[in-house]
């Protein structure tokens, strides 16, 4: 992909601030962090706090100027009013004026996104329905509780169907059986060909939603790929490598002469001449040359499979990863 | 466009939303409702005030000296007994004064009921007014209790014309739900009309200008901070907008708050006012956009602080540190200028043979010291007024001159020194004489007739004084030193010691109204007097009487001043419009306004005859040729700090500006010939380089209300006494409104810029 080609583009951004009244400290928020979304993914930013997720969001908004580096959104360089045209964004923590009703914030806000006020009442009622909102439209966003205004900021952010949806923490605050509804509009959006960037604490929402995911800390950019791959379990380092475990049926004699001494393996019964063997970290290379060799020992493989983790238990294991290193 | 649209319509939605919008639309609806219980209904004027009579003490002399079987002398018969030998022993000494002009007064009062009044006076009908003989064909005895009043009223009129003001057969007096305040509270329609539009000039200025800047600030202020909040602004900015345009937008909507407040109290007052009293003032709904200026003044500097501080708190404190800054500037250039610069500015050159004079604000005079490069003081009293008195002084005279004028033929400058009007009657204005050779030390003091406006000097060399209370002409020798007697604080000085003064008015010619003012051409020695819209010509007779040769109805009552030269008469009205006319005819040659609608100050005529001058309040001269009809330009045409004009003895212009400086030019092609700049010193020197560049480019919210003074008044300058108001040439604050205005502008384009900048470049 390319900067024309995706929707997001990013390639080496750094963005430092500058902090104090006159010995001002450098705070660098984002230091170096490319990496590419395309058409109608849904692209989950993960990261600890004050990793710069925010910091990345609105630079491409233009909330934020950056330091350097390239920045592009759909097309545009970022910050640029014809790409925010084509965005809708629901900030963390985003605040409604509070003499505002449902309706009359949709107004205001389609308006501030070129919407005529009949458009907007056109499609109000559909908006506010699919987030769940239907009989709030009347009043004052004062007596919405966390998950209402929370839901809200969505029908804001999609009002005047944006080709991309920037969505801040979209499910902070919304009960289980909101974040399911919340979630079934992404997937809706999906099905539509609509690009989402999600930022989210919520592991499991992303793990649920995301087809590819980015991990940040303290600036840097330290895995981006589909969350499959991110969750395949590998008790090694190398990122190419992965625990396989292998059931197989065959001479427990020829088995133990192939399988490297790391393996772990359980033999069955002698009924069942089944051995179940778990090889950790080894790459692919390697697995085909122990899977040849078996079989030139008459051993047969049953199952082979990959195992898998969480993608919190795999985000941890990243950043902790970074953090000893660093 | 249409988000920022929204963006307006929303502040809209916000002030709408606000409990203290409701609130202050609640109270202001009961004023309203309050205020509209007011209203007038004709009545007529049937009391005897203190104000009307001119002069207490004259009232007194004329009762005392009149024959019995005149009008004066019929009434002072039917006053008690005590009262008259009170008033006969006036002329002894009089300690109890102030009693004896109220028991008069009660006495005149009382005489208002009496239903013999008209039979004891027995006044021929042609002497009475034309309401008063419609009053006496009624019937007297079939007359109710008020109308006998007001006939006794018209009678007191007719029988002591030089001492009871004439009152008005219209008035009105004001009511409250139906019922009349107060029976002696009647006003004309013009006094109803300048009172209503003085109170609600006051009104406006205390509760909308002052209290209403205030809440407004204070319930504005968390408007910018709100919508730099975190979630809010973020929102805001991620939409296809322009940074600068929607804290503009949010800057203009937040005057909304303002606009429903202010825009509802005046157009309430407005249409209330215009509905009870009839007065549709435009000043007052003009005021409202002025008002709303004056607030975005302010509004400015708190949104520049709630970008910069993010906080409501700072933006109010900023706000008062604003106000506390330009106040003290203000009040340092007032101060500077009233306690120290005064007597550095001129208001009246006179040109006195080879030797230059002039007269500053406070009556000091001064001659021109080639070999010095200074002024030196001439002219001075035996004792000057120091302190409170000097301070009261020019409060209740101002200038207290009138004059100086220069005579040629004995050297000498003629000057009236005006008196302290009060207590009314106790002091007399004096005529006071200076020679060149004498180094202009005073002489003098022949006692001047009541109310001197303008003093004139014939060809001849005869000494004129003119005003409204008539025209008369000097015997004697004005030099003479006139010995002043005063007795516990009345002035019984021997009045024809020296001179005196004798009316030279024929018939009508010496009773006129104000506005006033009068001229005489220096060529023909005809006057002209301008008595409240009538213009007239007054020409002397071979009794040496003044006798009217000619009368116009110019068809207005605003004040003028009067220059004539070359059979062109020039009438400037306060209003800038100068009408010239034939001096012969007194018909109106043409009519224009060479200085806009600026209030002029003075009009001179070139002793040759050919130029006329006019110099107005804002400091601006015109120059017209009459012997090609032509306005002339360059010198000091154009400039807008001038303070006098004067010509000299060969025909000369001279002008003077600010510090005493006088700059002579020749004519026609005013080409500077000679100038007269005295050094500066410390506290001018301070002023000049220190306080006035430092004015100058403050911004100046407070001075917005001189553009509202303006509106009410129609006026560009108030005189700074309202007593005053009809003299032009008197000294008036120019109300400036185009600088403040336009300095407002550039402060505001300037902050506005400044926040829009730093707004598009902030990181938020």
């Amino acid at each position: 992909m390319s900067a024309t080609d995706s929707v997001i583009y990013v390639s080496d951004l750094k963005k430092t601030y500058r902090d104090g009244m006159f010995r001002r400290r450098k705070i660098e928020a984002l230091a170096g962090v490319s990496f590419e979304v395309g058409e109608g993914e849904i692209f989950g930013l993960l990261g600890p706090n004050g990793a710069g997720k925010t910091t990345l969001i609105k630079v491409l908004l233009g909330i934020v100027r950056k330091t350097s580096g390239d920045a592009s959104m759909l097309g545009c360089p970022a910050g640029q009013r014809a790409a925010r045209r084509r965005v809708g964004y629901l900030p963390e923590g985003h605040r409604i004026p509070r003499h505002l009703t449902g309706n009359s914030a949709l107004e205001y806000y389609g308006s501030l996104s070129g919407l005529s006020v009949s458009e907007t009442a056109r499609r109000r009622p559909d908006l506010l329905k699919m987030v769940g909102l239907e009989d709030w439209g009347k009043t004052l966003v004062t007596k919405y509780s966390k998950g209402m205004q929370q839901r809200l900021g969505l029908a804001q952010a999609m009002l005047h169907e944006p080709d991309l949806l920037i969505l801040d923490e979209p499910t902070d605050g919304v009960d289980p059986v909101g974040r399911a509804e919340i979630r079934t509009v992404l997937n809706a959006l999906k099905d539509q060909g609509k690009t989402i960037f999600l930022n989210s604490h919520l592991l499991q929402e992303v793990e649920l939603v995301c087809n590819r995911v980015a991990i940040l800390n303290h600036g840097q950019l330290l895995r981006v790929g589909p969350v499959e791959e991110l969750t395949e379990m590998t008790t090694s380092t190398d990122t190419e490598e992965a625990d396989v475990t292998l059931e197989l049926e065959g001479p427990s004699a020829a088995i133990m002469e192939v399988l490297p001494q790391t393996a772990r393996h359980h033999i069955g019964d002698d009924d069942d001449a089944r051995t179940r063997v778990t090889i950790p970290g080894i790459d692919q290379k390697t697995l085909d040359e122990i899977i040849d060799q078996l079989r030139t020992r008459n051993v047969s493989l049953l199952t082979l499979s990959r195992e898998r983790r969480t993608l919190e238990e795999a985000f941890l294991q990243v950043v902790r990863t970074a953090e000893e290193d660093s | 466009m249409r988000a920022y649209v929204a963006i307006l319509k929303d502040s809209f939605r916000e002030a709408l939303s606000s409990r203290v919008l409701w609130i202050l639309l609640v109270l202001i609806t009961l004023f309203l409702l309050a205020l509209a219980g007011f209203s007038v209904k004709p009545a007529m004027r049937t009391g005897l005030s203190r104000q009307d009579v001119y002069d207490w003490p004259a009232l007194v002399d004329r009762l005392r000296e009149s024959k019995p079987d005149t009008a004066p002398g019929k009434i002072m018969h039917r006053l008690s007994g005590n009262i008259q030998k009170r008033v006969r022993d006036y002329s002894q000494d009089e300690p109890g004064h102030r009693e004896l002009i109220g028991n008069l007064r009660e006495a005149l009062v009382d005489q208002l009921d009496d239903r013999d009044l008209f039979k004891t006076l027995d006044l021929p009908a042609e002497t009475l007014s034309e309401e008063a003989n419609t009053l006496v064909a009624e019937g007297v005895e079939q007359l109710d209790p008020q109308k006998l009043k007001r006939l006794n009223r018209l009678l007191l009129e007719a029988g002591l014309p030089d001492d009871v003001r004439t009152s008005p057969r219209d008035v009105v007096t004001l009511t409250y739900v139906g019922l009349v305040l107060s029976d002696d509270l009647t006003l004309e329609d013009q006094a109803l009309d300048e009172l209503i539009k003085g109170i609600l000039q006051a009104f406006i200025f205390l509760f909308v200008s002052v209290m209403g800047t205030m809440i407004a600030i204070l319930v504005t202020a968390p408007i910018v901070p709100r919508m730099f909040e975190a979630g809010a602004i973020d929102l805001l900015l991620s939409k296809p907008v322009s940074r600068s345009l929607v804290f503009l937008s949010k800057f203009f909507g937040g005057c909304a708050f303002t606009l429903l407040n202010s825009g509802y109290l005046i157009l309430g007052i407005w249409v209330i006012v215009g509905v009870r009293f009839g007065i549709w003032s435009d000043g007052l709904l003009l005021s409202i956009p002025v008002y709303l200026f004056l607030f975005v003044i302010y509004y400015s500097v708190s949104a520049f602080s709630g970008v910069m501080f993010r906080g409501a708190i700072m933006s109010v404190v900023m706000v008062f540190v604003f106000w506390a800054l330009c106040f003290s500037v203000g009040f340092a250039k007032g101060t500077i200028e009233q306690l120290g610069l005064t007597g550095t500015r001129a208001q009246v050159i006179t040109s006195a043979g080879p030797a230059l004079l002039a007269t500053n604000r406070e009556g000091a005079m001064f001659v021109w010291d080639d070999a010095g490069g200074n002024w030196s003081e001439v002219f001075q009293p035996d004792k000057k007024p120091e302190g409170f008195e000097a301070m009261a002084m020019r409060a209740a005279v101002g200038f207290p001159f009138v004059g100086p004028v220069y005579d040629a033929k004995n050297d000498r400058i003629l000057v009236i020194n005006k008196p302290m009007p009060f207590p009314p009657g106790r002091n007399s204005g004096r005529l006071l004489v200076g020679h060149g050779t004498d180094d202009w030390n005073r002489e003098g003091g022949a006692v001047v007739p009541l109310r001197p406006r303008s003093l004139f000097l014939t060809s001849t060399g005869e000494i004129l004084v003119v005003g409204p209370k008539g025209l008369y002409r000097f015997e004697g020798d004005a030099s003479k030193k006139q010995r002043s007697f005063v007795v516990f604080g009345f002035d019984i000085s021997n009045r024809a010691e020296g001179g005196h003064f004798v009316e030279v008015g024929e018939e009508e010619a010496g009773r006129w109204e104000t506005p006033f003012a009068s001229t005489m051409d220096p060529q023909t020695g005809i006057l002209f007097v301008y008595s409240d819209g009538q213009l007239i010509r007054l020409v002397a007779n071979e009794q040496k009487k003044y006798a009217i040769s000619g009368e116009v109805d110019l068809e207005t009552n605003d004040a003028a001043v009067l220059a004539a030269a070359g059979n062109r008469l020039l009438i400037a009205l306060s209003n800038g419009e100068c009408r010239l006319l034939d001096a012969t005819t007194l018909k109106t040659l043409e009519t224009l306004s060479p200085l806009g609608q600026h209030t002029p100050r003075s009009a001179q005529a070139s002793p040759d005859g050919r130029y006329l001058v006019l110099l107005n309040h804002q400091g601006e001269l015109w120059v017209y040729d009459t012997k090609n009809g032509q306005s002339l330009s360059g010198g000091p045409v154009g400039d807008n700090d001038l303070l006098a004009v004067a010509f000299s003895g060969d025909n000369q212009l001279l002008v003077a500006d600010l510090f005493m400086r006088v700059t002579e030019y020749s004519l026609p092609h005013l080409k500077k010939t000679r100038s007269f700049d005295p050094p500066l010193g410390t506290l001018q020197s301070v002023y000049h380089y220190g306080v006035l560049p430092i004015y100058t480019v403050f911004p100046k919210p407070g001075e917005l209300n001189n553009v509202i003074s303006r509106l009410f008044t129609e006026e560009d300058a108030a005189p700074t006494n309202n007593e005053r108001r009809d003299e032009l040439e008197s000294d008036r604050i120019a109300l400036d409104t185009w600088t403040p205005f336009v300095s407002n502008l550039a402060f505001l384009i300037v902050i506005l810029t400044i926040t829009c900048v730093y707004v598009a470049r902030k990181d938020f």
